[in-house]
């Protein structure tokens, strides 16, 4: 089921989209009139006829221009996000490339960022998510804020991620997401009472996700739980862990034998 | 100059002046108050009214391009141009004040509704149907739940955002346009009405305020779950008396009684099977659909009052509740 968030957005980009090609169809409508118009007048007013009918072209010309490059861009933008949450960074790669050459957004030049980001490019992927946020004077999306946020977090700069994970969390996409990294970061400077604060409302929920297993895991092992500590790790297999999830796992399951 | 005024607004159109009256007021409301920045205009809010507008646009644009040129040589560029974007913005200024008006319905609920009335009404009304039914009327409904029927029900609960747009781009269409605009009025005149009714009775529905006494899920597949999520998401809060699911349906088939007298009876059929929906789908209590059958007469018969009245733009409501045959030979 798709989030209000999507269906808001749907709904705009419905509106936008129709209003943008309902203006290029007016004035490709009045630009063939005219020219029509031009066929028929007489000598005098031919000129007149002619620059009228000209300039009217030229508007439907520039509003389908403007249309077709937007509509492409948001396009190529959509399917860009599909292949990265589908983890084909490469892909997204070459597709925000695509979307920021039909209409160079400050969106797509943030997600192109988020890509090289999360690829490892950090030389070349945080100018550009910071040039998207000064095009947008200043402001970033929730998409760029959660990921740059996760690479600081993942690099232990714990002071540069929390503002922007929290700016992240507003959006519900990320709130979740959001809730289990504060949770690991209460739980790596060893407060596992404020870890479970955070987590009380989700404790129920069921264990999908490896980061989620390690939350709970830990958190069971503070009240003294190993066994179920124990059982909640072995649905997970540390092979499929990427580095950051590995190390945390194997000093985890040190501490459960321990 | 306050005559010249006055005199001017009184020869406007009735739906003109209440379109812009209610938005200059509530203008003067959110820029005066903390509102303004929690204020939100959703595409969904217009969405539906401007389906019919884009279609009569496109229309008019393609009858332009297949049309064949009228003398246009002989006039001068700029009445040209005047002549090419008449018809469009006809079409604009006449169903413009709907626009504005169905917007401002939705973005006044979104944004006002339990500001100005924070007791909701629904131990009221849940009570009125308990003396009437001896229990809930969804609750008792619970042994009929069916996948099938939900779905059923879902899709005629959904249809009704169609409903109107159909019935008024139809009259738009067939050049009828002053009853075009006596039915868009007699919606206008309902839904203030009802927007009246929600400031002083907001109630949430009997789906969360009897939540925890369902014991059966209405099973509906994947056609149920998109609906109600978008209803859920489109629909203003607190809008349960009356239920205007119905209550519009139900004005509609009056005017079909008017005017398209064998579409009567499928109509009002369609009015049963939208009060079942209402109820079964847990949308509305059954007083909420007992008042949709006393709003719906008044707002007729008020909506027709004033048009006969209104010293613009009049309509006289025997001429159009009775339009003259037409000639033939």
């Amino acid at each position: 089921m798709p989030d209000i968030g999507n269906y808001t957005h749907t709904t705009e980009l419905v509106l936008g989209e129709a209003g943008k090609y309902f203006a290029l169809l007016l004035f490709s409508v009045l630009a063939i009139r005219l020219w029509r118009r031009w066929a028929k007048t007489s000598a005098a007013d031919k000129l007149n006829s002619l620059l009228v009918a000209f300039a009217a072209t030229l508007i439907a010309v520039a509003i389908g221009c403007f249309s077709m490059c937007q509509s492409l861009g948001k396009l190529y933008s959509h399917y860009g996000m599909e292949a990265f949450h589908a983890g084909r960074l490469l892909q997204a790669q070459s597709l925000f490339e695509s979307s920021a050459k039909f209409w160079n957004s400050p969106d797509a030049l943030g997600q192109k960022g988020v890509c090289l980001l999360m690829s490892g490019n950090t030389e070349q992927g945080l100018p550009l998510i910071e040039e998207a946020k000064a095009r947008r004077k200043g402001t970033g999306t929730s998409f760029e804020e959660f990921y740059e946020g996760l690479y600081y977090f993942t690099r232990g700069q714990r002071t540069n991620g929390v503002p922007l994970l929290e700016a992240a969390s507003a959006d519900q996409t990320y709130r979740w997401s959001v809730v289990k990294l504060f949770a690991v970061m209460e739980l790596d400077g060893n407060y596992p009472d404020d870890a479970a604060k955070l987590m009380k409302p989700f404790m129920a929920t069921e264990i999908t996700e490896s980061d989620q297993a390690y939350v709970i895991a830990s958190l069971k092992l503070a009240e003294g739980k190993t066994n179920e500590a124990q059982a909640i790790l072995d649905k997970f297999s540390t092979r499929e862990l990427s580095p950051a999830w590995k190390t945390r796992y194997e000093k985890l399951q040190a501490q459960i034998h321990n | 100059m306050a005559r010249k005024i006055i005199s001017f607004v009184l020869h406007c159109r009735l739906e003109d002046v209440i379109a812009a009256g209610f938005s200059a007021t509530l203008l003067v409301f959110f820029s005066t108050t903390s509102f303004f920045h929690s204020f939100q205009l959703n595409g969904h809010d217009i969405i539906f009214i401007l389906l019919p507008v884009g279609i009569l646009g496109v229309k008019c644009l393609l009858e332009m391009l297949f049309s064949p040129e009228a003398d246009g040589e002989k006039l001068d560029t700029g009445k040209y141009l005047a002549n090419f974007f008449k018809p469009l913005l006809k079409i604009f200024r006449d169903w413009f004040p709907f626009l504005l008006l169905s917007a401002c319905y939705y973005a006044l609920y979104t944004n006002l509704l339990l500001r100005v009335n924070p007791h909701t009404a629904d131990g009221f009304l849940s009570r009125i149907d308990a003396a009437l039914l001896g229990n809930q009327a969804s609750i008792l409904l619970q042994p009929w739940i069916n996948p099938w029927l939900t779905d059923f029900f879902y899709l005629i609960y959904f249809s009704y955002v169609f409903s109107l747009p159909a019935v008024a781009l139809y009259l738009y269409l067939t050049k009828k346009e002053k009853i075009f605009r006596r039915v868009m009025m007699g919606y206008l005149t309902l839904m203030l009405m009802g927007i009246t009714s929600y400031l002083l009775v907001p109630a949430t529905g009997p789906e969360k305020f009897f939540a925890d006494q369902f014991t059966s899920d209405l099973q509906g597949h994947t056609v149920s779950r998109g609906v109600d999520y978008v209803i859920n998401v489109g629909r203003v809060g607190y809008d349960c008396f009356p239920s205007l699911h119905v209550g519009i349906p139900l004005l509609l088939s009056f005017y079909l009684r008017d005017y398209r007298r064998k579409l009567f009876v499928p109509a009002l059929i369609y009015v049963g099977l939208m009060c079942g929906a209402t109820i079964y789908l847990r949308y509305h209590y059954v007083t909420d659909v007992i008042a949709a059958f006393a709003y719906a007469p008044v707002a007729y018969w008020l909506n027709d009052f004033l048009l006969s009245r209104w010293p613009g733009e009049r309509i006289s409501i025997a001429s159009v509740k009775n339009p003259a045959p037409k000639q033939t030979g």
